[in-house]
């Protein structure tokens, strides 16, 4: 079936009683939050009241691909996967690449709300129109690689696009994965639990349809346009040749790098766990795109030495050589790929992962973990075969340091006591990722406001180092002088936050890749709202597309606000606010509560939030014409 | 005739590791007129002579020098250059 790309359709399923039903996504709606994460963050709000258990029945799961997704648009593949989130107990919106969310859109349906439980394990199949839960008792217990190869034998059809869980998210662990088309994960905050709490081991979809843009012609031609002009940005090559992790060396070089759980700054041999390293040594044996992308970042790597077995995977990413292996002072490359591909198989988030083995490992050499407590585990620093011994009782919830970590850093601590949680590497639950926010103080501030908790992949403020000419012109019209590129500064930094909040929030709505719009530039609000235009035969503004950005970053923060969410939420792990960075250029460098405080009442007052207690005032939702859905949590 | 200390990565048929040298240069000189005399010495087969400038990680002991900066970054006797292929996400 060929449709218009502006008639969107909400698959609805629910797991306790069976019930599949479609309803329209109003027009209205999709004008004003754009689609993918606003019309997901919007089916939040409204279905999943406060106060709702994470992992309960009433929680609910929603898949929503970008609006342009499933279109010649560069780097249009994304899908927001949201839900309330089982680490924070707050929102959680999770992007993630692959092809599933364009397969989704060719079978009919633009979201998959999912709630209920069922009561045996179940994968729903969805087969353009034809949409069917089917038992999934023998793949569950399973692997993700080998849940996604039966799958597919079992349905015939090798090009079927898969979203599934591991034993991870099976046993309920707070940092689990969604992994798509088997190599990109949906992982930070649990999502991966909350899958595993309804039964629902898979997703599977087949899509034979199209879909129809109002201006075909000029949409085709703005899109390669963009295409050709991302392929030329400074940083697209890099991007290509080693993934993120091609950061590594520059990180080390700057003493920007996280190693051993954020207490040290650098760690020697960081180039062996370098996407550099990765070609010139011949692990790398091949690179994939995700849906309408011509960067293809992803890589794949095999072992050589084999040290520990024959390991095929993808990535290693950037945050995965950060936390799998600096953070618990691993250089090994063959570790890494191998701690890689058991988090992958299981079904882990790499970044939450690797910091709560740093954190353990921190507290074993400080004498806090020891004993029984450390299940017979020597968890020093660098102890690779205790890493990888860890990472499946994590997902098994295997033994009492396993069943312990498997909740997070944030209730690992709380257990552990002493001074444990100050090196607990997380906040409102959320383990950091691996950037230091002691020394860039747009990624504090973006870190300490961030409803799902600390991390880049919200609101990533690359630009404000103000290494390339395209990020110091962006500086530039965010703050009116490049002066401001500067990563220290305190000045603007509320205004480089909020700027890029809109953006990202219009880029995961309509479905492009961050690495497009804030890595590389390339995609930027003038074009996004002209494809959106085009496709949809509306008449968008960029000012109206960032607009619609920020009223669906207030309508998460009304989620959060809801559920009891304040300014005090608002902060950075312990050791980002009170350990100074120990050396190098941001030598003393730290984000203390006061450098907080200061850099939060700018923002709030930026946004419209009141600011004692970061609630929206009335009068910023009637300006954003939030009052009708989230009226009833604003302050006068 | 101060000398500095310039450290390369990606530039020497690798893409990983770094290669060190010690550069004289002339006094008051900027940090782009070493980069400028680098680049013409390099072999024109090199990554180094045929580098889009966009594409290069600017560093000066320890610090990160922005592409508009390079022109008006003096060098001083034991300054510490590093030059990388500019690498970017995460």
């Amino acid at each position: 079936m060929i449709r218009d790309i502006g008639a969107q359709r909400i698959l609805n399923v629910d797991l306790s009683s069976g019930r599949i039903w479609r309803e329209e996504v109003e027009q209205e709606d999709l004008l004003r939050f754009l689609g993918g994460r606003g019309i997901n963050a919007k089916l939040l709000y409204e279905r999943v009241p406060k106060g709702v258990d994470p992992l309960g029945p009433d929680n609910l799961l929603i898949f929503g691909p970008g609006t342009l997704t499933g279109t010649s648009a560069p780097s249009s593949g994304r899908t927001s996967v949201t839900c309330k989130g089982p680490a924070t107990g707050l929102y959680l919106k999770v992007s993630v690449g692959g092809h599933l969310g364009a397969e989704l859109k060719y079978a009919g349906h633009d979201y998959v709300a999912i709630r209920g439980r069922s009561e045996h394990p179940v994968y729903l199949w969805i087969d353009d129109e034809a949409v069917e839960l089917r038992d999934a008792s023998h793949l569950w217990g399973l692997g993700t690689r080998e849940a996604d190869r039966l799958l597919r034998e079992e349905l015939g059809d090798d090009e079927v696009e898969v979203g599934l869980i591991g034993p991870a998210g099976e046993n309920g662990v707070l940092f689990s994965c969604i992994i798509f088309s088997l190599y990109n994960s949906a992982s930070r905050g649990g999502a991966g639990a909350v899958m595993g709490s309804k039964n629902l081991k898979a997703l599977v979809a087949r899509g034979t349809g199209g879909l129809r843009l109002a201006e075909g012609e000029q949409f085709s031609e703005l899109a390669l346009q963009t295409r050709r002009a991302l392929s030329k940005d400074a940083g697209s090559e890099s991007l290509y040749r080693w993934g993120t992790s091609g950061s590594m060396p520059a990180l080390n070089e700057l003493k920007m790098l996280a190693s051993y759980n954020f207490s040290q700054v650098r760690i020697d041999g960081a180039e062996k766990i370098s996407g550099q390293y990765l070609e010139d040594e011949g692990y790398l044996t091949g690179r994939e795109s995700c849906f309408s992308c011509s960067t293809a970042c992803h890589r794949f790597v095999r072992s050589k030495a084999h040290s520990y077995g024959v390991v095929r995977d993808s990535g290693p990413e950037l945050e995965t050589m950060l936390s799998l292996g600096a953070e618990c002072g691993i250089v090994d490359t063959e570790a890494v790929i191998k701690s890689n591909q058991l988090c992958n198989d299981y079904g882990l988030d790499v970044i939450s992962a690797g910091h709560v083995i740093s954190w353990a490992m921190e507290s074993y050499e400080k004498g806090l973990i020891k004993g029984k407590q450390a299940d017979d585990l020597e968890l020093h620093f660098g102890n690779v075969e205790s890493q990888l011994e860890l990472i499946r009782r994590i997902a098994l919830r295997e033994g009492l340091l396993g069943d312990l970590l498997a909740n997070g850093t944030k209730q690992a601590a709380e257990e552990v006591g002493g001074d444990s949680w100050k090196w607990a590497i997380q906040a409102k639950g959320l383990e950091q990722s691996a950037c230091d926010t002691r020394a860039a103080k747009s990624y504090a501030l973006a870190f300490a406001v961030n409803p799902r908790g600390p991390d880049h992949l919200m609101t990533e403020c690359y630009a404000e180092f103000g290494i390339t000419a395209e990020a110091r012109a962006l500086i530039k019209e965010i703050t009116g002088d490049e002066k401001y590129a500067v990563a220290t500064m305190l000045e603007k930094r509320s205004d480089i936050v909020r700027w890029h909040e809109d953006c990202y929030a219009a880029s995961d709505a309509l479905g492009f890749c961050a690495f497009a719009t804030t890595a590389a530039y390339a995609v930027n609000p003038e074009n996004m709202a002209q494809l959106f235009s085009q496709a949809l035969g509306v008449k968008l503004t960029a000012e109206e597309l960032m607009r619609a950005g920020r009223r669906i970053v207030t309508l998460e923060r009304c989620f959060n606000v809801r559920e009891g969410g304040r300014r005090e939420d608002d902060k950075l792990p312990w050791r980002m606010m009170n350990e100074p960075v120990p050396e190098g250029a941001n030598k003393g460098q730290v984000t203390d509560q006061r450098t907080l405080d200061r850099l939060l009442d700018e923002y709030y007052q930026k946004h419209g939030w009141e600011r004692e207690t970061g609630i929206p005032r009335r009068e910023t939702l009637q300006s954003l014409d939030l009052t009708g859905l989230c009226g009833d949590i604003a302050v006068d | 005739m101060p000398q500095v200390t310039v450290r390369f990565c990606g530039f020497n048929g690798k893409a990983s590791g770094f290669e060190t040298r010690m550069e004289d240069v002339t006094q008051g000189a900027s940090l782009r007129q070493l980069w400028e005399r680098l680049r013409c010495s390099a072999d024109p087969d090199d990554l180094l002579a045929r580098i889009d400038e966009r594409q290069v990680l600017f560093i000066r002991n320890g610090e990160l020098v922005s592409h508009e900066s390079v022109e008006g970054t003096p060098l001083d006797e034991g300054d510490a250059v590093t030059l990388m292929v500019l690498a970017i996400g995460g």
